[in-house]
């Protein structure tokens, strides 16, 4: 922009102070006031003891907490593999000429993305259920009977058994971002590749993936926030059982505050995710980053 | 044109921040300046549960009857859903906000006192003693600290009865439901030949087990004693035998196969369902379930329907006939409400609530009030009611863990019970996580 249409910086300022003002009111000063909080034992009422960090070392010795947390990592592995992933591949069968009807198979897979969290939830509990469930009755009608589980009942794979409703609903979205991406990518490069001899699986692996990296990377930072940040399916599908087997640092955080009334133990928590959320999406842009520009090289 | 901008910036972010500030205060201002008394009163009691769940049906009755009689009392009154309830309330009690009248868990009762959030109501409760008395014995007890009584009591009844299928029990010859717990395990081998469960079972929203199973269970083995030292810190552990024993009868009936399977995934309607289905020969619950029973089994399974407690743990030092119970919810005021003629309103209002007449319509309707509602038209009511009915009152009460121990402790073993039913945890583990959540509450009181 040049510097005669530039407006004034007190100028800007104003434009941006009604966004800033709503933004510090529902976002900065509630993290700041949990940050308050985290150094208080406090039960919910008037009175609050401040008790330093020792909430903090309370949190470095909670086996749940560090239990959720690695169930959020469990899940965001799942999640890259069965969102970003299966979309990845989602994206291009939808680019090939393989497929047919692709407008269908666009509005369709995007569909579970509009739903909210909790009718998701509510879905996929009725898939699952042990009596009535479609999992189980299509299990028997394929004379596997011997497979038949109450799943969501099950202690060691149900990490896994809530991120699948996740990624149902999510590859929609991923599968559109892709073929964003995808269609920027130029077409004469495509087609080059294909007279090179180039197809399938080597066009996508050799051409595809190299050209569309931004695209993956974006996608993949969404993922790993969304699923450090999970809560709605968990809470609703399993509240985070059996056990602690299914819970995660959010809803484990809202359990100490609000089932609990361990307000300052539960801001403290909020603080660590919100640390621990930050260090894994910075660790992951340093990682991505330096082989993108690796792969910048050739 | 800049200043203009300017202006309209500057106006834009000051009216979202003063909307959002003033309106309250504006409120409060007109509430003040009549004379009218106001009461804000908020509970989870709702018109349409009236005609369905005998405690709404009393309570807003009760209410509606105090409006008729006091027409220059306002009442502001919010009626929210159980859960609902819970969340905004904690929500308001942490930012000091209460309104005057509200309902309080047991389990909560302590946090609010020792924040001081609930107002002692003995001076107003001396002033009335024929009100004050009618209470059943006990009822009061979870609403009281020191001595001092924080909250009235709505209804009681046991949280632990069994219902039971007795067509089903002497199929498998059983006249009666089984009096021990080998014949219990038996029977439960009996019905799993013919694919029934001995029992339905359903904790997804956690805080079945304690109420309906550990709570009675645990007084079978330990005697209410042991229960009174963990309350008082008096010494008792958890880890004690009794307690891993209660729980450990649990973990058998669930490894044996003799619960159905999805019990942690299915909540506690999920449950009575398989009942009525006849999947399950008997389900533990409370005498909120005797209406459930009435108004929606097939017939034949109400018709077969008896109501029981669990039988007594051999060697156990608790009375097998008691059952976990007393007032579970309570009406408390608000600390900052002072003496006078708006807290006489209160009073009167929590009397017409919960009193004799709210009672005495509450066991007409199938609910066990925490007013003693002396004789009633037993008539009105079903026989599995009246059954359910008869058992609480024949009950020794015992206390309920929920509403006793602290939330944190609770919440510990809701969690832990899932995973022992689930097979993933041992008896033991949970009773290792539970005393060390107990002894981090004693830690910091």
């Amino acid at each position: 922009m040049g510097k005669a249409l530039r407006p004034k910086g007190w100028v800007l300022l104003a434009y941006l102070l009604p966004g800033l003002v709503l933004y510090s009111f529902v976002v900065l000063i509630p993290i700041l006031a949990a940050f308050r909080y985290s150094f208080f034992s406090w039960t919910g009422g008037p009175k609050k003891q401040f008790i330093g960090w020792e909430n903090y070392a309370e949190i470095m010795r909670d086996e749940v907490f560090w239990r959720s947390f690695l169930n959020n990592v469990l899940m965001t592995g799942y999640g890259l593999i069965g969102q970003v992933g299966l979309a990845f591949v989602f994206a291009l069968l939808l680019m090939s000429k393989l497929v047919k009807w692709k407008g269908l198979h666009r509005t369709m897979s995007y569909f579970p993305s509009t739903l909210a969290p909790v009718i998701i939830a509510f879905l996929w509990m009725l898939i699952y259920n042990y009596n009535y469930g479609m999992l189980n009755s299509g299990l028997k009608g394929l004379g596997l009977g011997s497979l038949v589980q109450s799943w969501l009942d099950l202690t060691g794979p149900i990490v896994l058994l809530v991120s699948i409703p996740l990624s149902w609903q999510n590859i929609g979205f991923f599968t559109l971002l892709m073929l964003a991406g995808l269609s920027s990518i130029n077409k004469e490069v495509l087609e080059v590749a294909e007279l090179d001899g180039a197809t399938g699986v080597r066009k996508a692996w050799y051409v595809i993936i190299p050209l569309a990296k931004p695209t993956l990377i974006v996608a993949s930072l969404l993922c790993i926030a969304n699923n450090m940040r999970g809560f709605e399916h968990v809470y609703a599908l399993t509240g985070g059982g059996p056990g602690n087997a299914s819970s995660v640092m959010a809803l484990y955080a809202y359990q100490s505050s609000f089932l609990r009334f361990r307000y300052g133990y539960g801001s403290a928590l909020a603080i660590a995710i919100i640390t621990l959320t930050m260090l894994i999406i910075w660790l992951s842009t340093l990682g991505l980053r330096r082989r993108n520009q690796e792969g910048g090289v050739y | 044109m800049r200043k203009w901008s300017l202006t309209l910036g500057l106006l834009l972010s000051a009216t979202s921040v003063l909307s959002a500030c003033g309106g309250g205060e504006n409120e409060d201002a007109a509430a003040e300046g009549t004379d009218k008394i106001t009461i804000k009163l908020m509970h989870r009691y709702q018109e349409s549960n009236i005609g369905k769940s005998p405690e709404d049906t009393a309570v807003l009755d009760g209410l509606a009857r105090f409006r008729a009689d006091y027409p220059d009392v306002e009442i502001v009154e919010e009626q929210l859903q159980n859960e609902d309830y819970s969340i905004k309330a904690q929500a308001l009690a942490a930012a000091d906000d209460m309104p005057d009248v509200f309902i309080v868990p047991g389990s909560w009762m302590t946090n609010f006192v020792n924040n001081e959030i609930v107002l002692p109501l003995n001076a107003e409760l001396d002033k009335r003693p024929e009100w004050r008395d009618g209470y059943r014995a006990g009822t009061l007890d979870a609403g009281t600290r020191d001595g001092q009584v924080y909250g009235i009591p709505i209804a009681a009844g046991p949280t632990h009865l069994i219902y039971y299928n007795a067509q089903m029990f002497s199929d498998i010859g059983y006249s009666e439901f089984p009096a021990t717990w080998e014949e219990l395990m038996d029977a439960g081998a009996k019905l799993a030949e013919k694919g029934i469960n001995l029992f339905s079972y359903g904790d997804k929203s956690k805080g079945y087990a304690l109420s309906s199973w550990i709570s009675a269970l645990t007084d079978r083995a330990t005697g209410p004693e042991w229960t009174d030292s963990i309350l008082s810190g008096g010494g008792a552990k958890f880890t004690d035998e009794g307690f891993v024993k209660a729980i450990g009868i649990m973990s058998d009936l669930a490894k044996a196969g003799y619960l159905n399977k999805d019990l942690n995934s299915v909540d506690a309607d999920a449950m009575v369902n398989y009942y009525f289905e006849g999947r399950s020969a008997a389900f533990a619950s409370g005498i909120w379930s005797a209406m459930n029973v009435v108004n929606n089994a097939p017939e034949a399974i109400a018709e077969a329907t008896h109501v029981t407690v669990f039988p007594g743990i051999e060697g156990g030092l608790g009375n097998p006939l008691s059952s976990s119970g007393g007032a579970g919810v309570y009406y408390s005021v608000n600390a900052g409400v002072e003496a006078g003629d708006k807290l006489e309103a209160i009073m009167t209002m929590l009397d017409y609530m919960t009193g004799a007449d709210s009672a005495r319509l509450m066991a007409e309707a199938g609910g066990f009030p925490a007013y003693d509602p002396g004789e009633f038209d037993r008539g009105k009511l079903d026989r599995v009611a009246l059954e359910a009915y008869e058992a609480s009152a024949a009950a020794d009460s015992t206390k309920i863990f929920d509403l006793w121990f602290d939330a944190s402790v609770v919440e510990v073993i809701n969690t832990e019970i899932q995973g022992v039913m689930a097979g993933s945890r041992t008896p033991e583990q949970l009773a290792e996580e539970t005393q060390k959540a107990y002894e981090t509450f004693l830690a910091k009181p």
